[in-house]
């Protein structure tokens, strides 16, 4: 029901933004920063690039702000286009994954079944060694909140692909912290 | 925790070109736009150059109604093409082949038929420059489609350029196929293989380049 709030929210945001309104701007960037800058993360592993790239996603989200319907979902257009920045940005630089300063990065609430997992700096610590399609789609979904099909749009494959890449991706992430020791870390915390 | 500011840089970037915009027509309307661009030409067409000699030969359904359905399959594409422009709306490559092959599959299909009710003059007696001018016309005829398709495309913002561009050329050049299937009366598969087929091959490659030189262009 929250998150069906959130959405309504964000498409009168948007509305309103396309419309000419400065504060509709502001309330976008505000509710969408911090998943975004999380979600650019897992490109570059690193919080200062990580932030820069969230500035140039909203400014392309300004500039492609014509091609958003409402009232369609915002947050797998504002993916998409956040994706294309961040791929942009690896391409143009080669920049090599940088170390992992998550700690800086703006708190998004993690969702009940990765908390089991172990605390969020082991969850991040031990995604940050899954293939890139595999984080991308286990952040998008577990963390963020998308739906398959969302994260298909957002990634240009099925929803089943997409499914099928996240139950795998949170098996290998299972097995990583089993292999840590993780487990203990997941127990106390419950 | 506290809501984070807009830095200054991005809110004047932002604030000076805040000027309302009007939203992007739905897929379907602009589909349709595209589609009935590309029937004027093709009506013009077939009234300039006229229809195959042997269009007696060929049963309705095989001549007028297959041409028929096979703009609508490239309805489809340039569907999927104006789609994939849209970020957050990505076709996924999977489903983008598959539409593609089975374009290409029905392409020959209904020139198989069409040979069978007609064989038409024989690929032997063909010379190379009768088939270049097959796929010049196919060429010719798709250009409009192709031209107005990526204009669109470019309007929107594909995040997947070449993508976006490889669909609309196959939906272009499978749209002008539906025109030169009542034109050309060689029905040999040999010669619908190399060059009809071979101009959606051409088109949807001129079209994937198009949208990669493009975005590299934009990047």
């Amino acid at each position: 029901m929250a998150r069906k709030d959130d959405e309504q929210q964000l498409v009168d945001l948007m509305t309103r933004y396309q419309q000419g309104d400065t504060e509709a701007f502001t309330g976008l960037y505000q509710a969408l920063k911090a998943p975004l800058q999380r979600y650019l993360w897992t490109f570059v592993r690193n919080t200062t690039t990580a932030e820069d790239l969230a500035q140039e996603a909203f400014l392309q989200i300004h500039r492609a702000r014509h091609t958003y319907s409402s009232p369609r979902p915002v947050r797998p257009w504002v993916y998409a286009i956040s994706r294309h920045v961040a791929l942009m940005h690896l391409r143009s630089r080669r920049r090599r994954k940088e170390s992992l300063a998550f700690e800086d990065l703006p708190e998004v609430p993690v969702p009940p079944e990765m908390d089991r997992i172990g605390d969020a700096a082991t969850v991040f610590t031990l995604m940050a060694k899954l293939p890139q399609a595999g984080q991308e789609v286990l952040m998008l979904h577990h963390l963020l909140g998308l739906s398959f099909q969302e994260v298909g749009d957002v990634l240009g494959i099925a929803p089943g692909t997409a499914k099928v890449r996240a139950h795998r991706a949170l098996k290998t992430l299972k097995e990583m912290v089993t292999d840590q020791g993780g487990s203990d870390v997941g127990a106390n915390r419950s | 925790m506290s809501a984070p500011t807009v830095p200054e840089e991005l809110l004047r970037a932002v604030t000076d070109d805040l000027q309302p915009v009007t939203p992007l027509a739905p897929v379907w309307r602009r589909t349709l736009w595209i589609l009935a661009i590309s029937a004027l030409v093709f009506a013009a067409a077939v009234f300039g150059f006229g229809l195959r000699s042997d269009i007696q030969n060929i049963p309705t359904w095989l001549g007028w109604g297959c041409s028929a359905i096979e703009f609508l399959a490239a309805a489809l594409l340039l569907g999927l093409a104006l789609r994939e422009s849209i970020p957050g709306r990505s076709v996924p490559l999977g489903s983008a082949f598959a539409a593609l092959s089975a374009c290409i599959i029905y392409q020959l299909a209904v020139g198989y038929i069409t040979w069978r009710f007609s064989p038409g003059p024989l690929w032997e007696s063909q010379t190379i420059g009768q088939g270049m001018s097959c796929m010049m016309s196919d060429t010719m005829l798709a250009l409009p489609t192709l031209l107005i398709t990526i204009w669109l495309i470019v309007r929107a913002f594909p995040v997947r350029a070449w993508m976006a561009g490889m669909l609309g050329g196959a939906g272009a050049a499978i749209a002008s196929d539906a025109i030169t299937h009542l034109q050309c009366p060689v029905s040999d598969m040999r010669h619908v293989l190399v060059w009809h087929t071979g101009a959606v091959v051409f088109l949807s490659a001129a079209g994937a380049l198009t949208g990669f030189a493009w975005g590299r262009w934009r990047n």
